[in-house]
């Protein structure tokens, strides 16, 4: 960054136009990625509507869970 | 045959698949119609069974927090906002004062989000899920608490909700040549079938021929509910997908307006909410993303109390009433809320604490649950009997 001290006000200017110009394109491409893995999981809806009814079998494994977690830490201490 | 050859070779019966066959959209029309039926009944049922003494039988809600408690634990058991409404305007058309069944619906929002939570264990396995999913599925939760801790107390103080449900229904009661009260066509349709059950059952003597009826009524609201709501998931999940495919990077007005759509049309908040709870778990939506779209779906659900409504025989106003200040109150409660910047991020900065803390210690998940939807109303109910 030393180098900087020896770029002219208009070397400097181009290179901020520049940075902030990759910056835009970098965050249109994060924002491209994100709403493309928006209608991915969008496009798995069918599945998550399965998902998204309430069975007993996902308290089950929770409590199932919790069960298995505090003997690993009762084994562990 | 290759698989990929089945799927091709008749595009006419994927479109009839994904739109649903006519059979199951009658069976929609006469599960939505005879929920309009039960509602009728439980009404006619209820004043049979009281006579004009409803009051004092409700008398140990005319305590607010009880009503609140009430409608939470009811729901949360029934795990259905639509039912628990419908039934409370049944009970307000046969006689249940409308003061005493405003804090029983305030109730019932907060008992629904029960369900998404529920949801959200099932991503107990992978931590950072978990603190996603957890963190979605309580953003519900705490906007309905906010929103009772805000309109619970103008409630008390000056009845808000309950002049804004009278101003709503009036225009549909008010005498006027086209109110509701000279041709309702709903009230027409359904007569049939309401009639037929009351001649049926009320012979059997007061009260027990009313409790009869109105029991009747509450096992035929949970059933059609139940299965229409089946059914519309089937059947609305290709224009659901459509919808949110719509609405997004459009703004959070947009997440609003899509949540209360699609809620209206799976006719159930808890769908939409916990449908939410994937797209959350899975990282592809943010928490602030998906804030919006359970928040149209606290007004989406009102129409089916709101559709109810309108076949009532009894105080039929007030059944009316009822069931926009249930609409009048998530309306409101979303205009607020999410208008107001510093009110809007509570709910989102408790949900993402609590998530946080729950995935490291799964305990608090379990306490939260126990505590939020049984013990602290139980706890209530407790105080107010013995106040």
């Amino acid at each position: 960054m030393n180098e900087l001290k020896t770029l002219s006000n208009d070397n400097l200017r181009v290179l901020i136009s520049q940075t902030e110009d990759t910056l835009a394109e970098l965050r249109a491409e994060l924002d491209l990625r994100d709403a493309r893995a928006q209608e991915r999981e969008l496009d798995n809806l069918d599945q998550h509507m399965e998902s998204a009814a309430l069975n007993l079998k996902s308290i089950q494994d929770f409590l199932h869970y919790l069960i298995e977690e505090a003997r690993s830490s009762r084994h562990s201490s | 045959m290759a698989i990929s050859e089945i799927q091709t070779a008749d595009p006419g019966l994927l479109q009839q698949e994904r739109q649903g066959t006519w059979q199951q959209w009658i069976g929609v029309a006469v599960l939505v119609y005879l929920l309009i039926c039960a509602v009728g009944m439980i009404g006619s049922g209820f004043k049979g069974a009281t006579g004009d003494h409803a009051e004092q039988l409700f008398a140990f809600a005319v305590n607010p927090f009880a009503g609140l408690v009430v409608g939470t634990v009811a729901t949360a058991l029934i795990q259905s906002s639509s039912t628990v409404s419908s039934i409370i305007v049944g009970l307000v058309a046969g006689g249940l004062p409308v003061a005493v069944a405003v804090p029983m619906i305030m109730g019932a929002n907060i008992g629904t989000s029960i369900t998404n939570t529920l949801v959200s264990l099932g991503h107990v396995r992978e931590k950072k899920e978990f603190a996603r999913a957890f963190s979605a599925a309580t953003v519900h939760d705490f906007f309905n608490l906010l929103s009772v801790v805000i309109f619970l107390p103008l409630e008390i103080s000056f009845g808000l909700l309950e002049r804004i449900g009278k101003l709503l229904a009036q225009p549909f009661y008010g005498g006027s040549d086209a109110s509701m009260s000279s041709f309702n066509f709903v009230k027409a349709a359904t007569a049939p079938v309401v009639n037929t059950a009351k001649n049926l059952i009320l012979p059997l003597g007061d009260p027990l021929g009313g409790i009869v009826l109105a029991l009747f009524g509450i096992a035929l609201i949970f059933l059609s509910i139940t299965l229409v709501g089946r059914l519309l998931r089937m059947l609305m999940v290709g224009r659901a997908r459509d919808i949110m495919h719509t609405a997004i990077g459009k703004g959070p007005l947009s997440g609003i307006f899509s949540g209360t759509l699609v809620t209206t049309l799976v006719q159930s908040s808890s769908t939409t909410t916990s449908l939410m709870v994937p797209l959350a778990g899975s990282g592809a939506f943010s928490l602030k993303q998906i804030y919006p779209f359970t928040l149209g779906a606290n007004i989406g659900t009102c129409l089916t109390a709101v559709l109810a409504a309108t076949a009532v025989t009894g105080n039929a106003e007030a059944a009316l009433q009822i069931a926009f200040i249930h609409l009048s109150y998530n309306v409101l409660g979303v205009v607020l809320i999410y208008g107001v910047p510093f009110l809007r991020n509570l709910p989102v900065k408790a949900a993402e604490w609590l998530g946080t803390t729950a995935s490291e210690n799964k305990l608090v998940a379990l306490a939260y649950i126990l505590g939020v939807f049984f013990i602290a109303p139980g706890l209530c109910l407790g105080v107010s009997a013995m106040a």
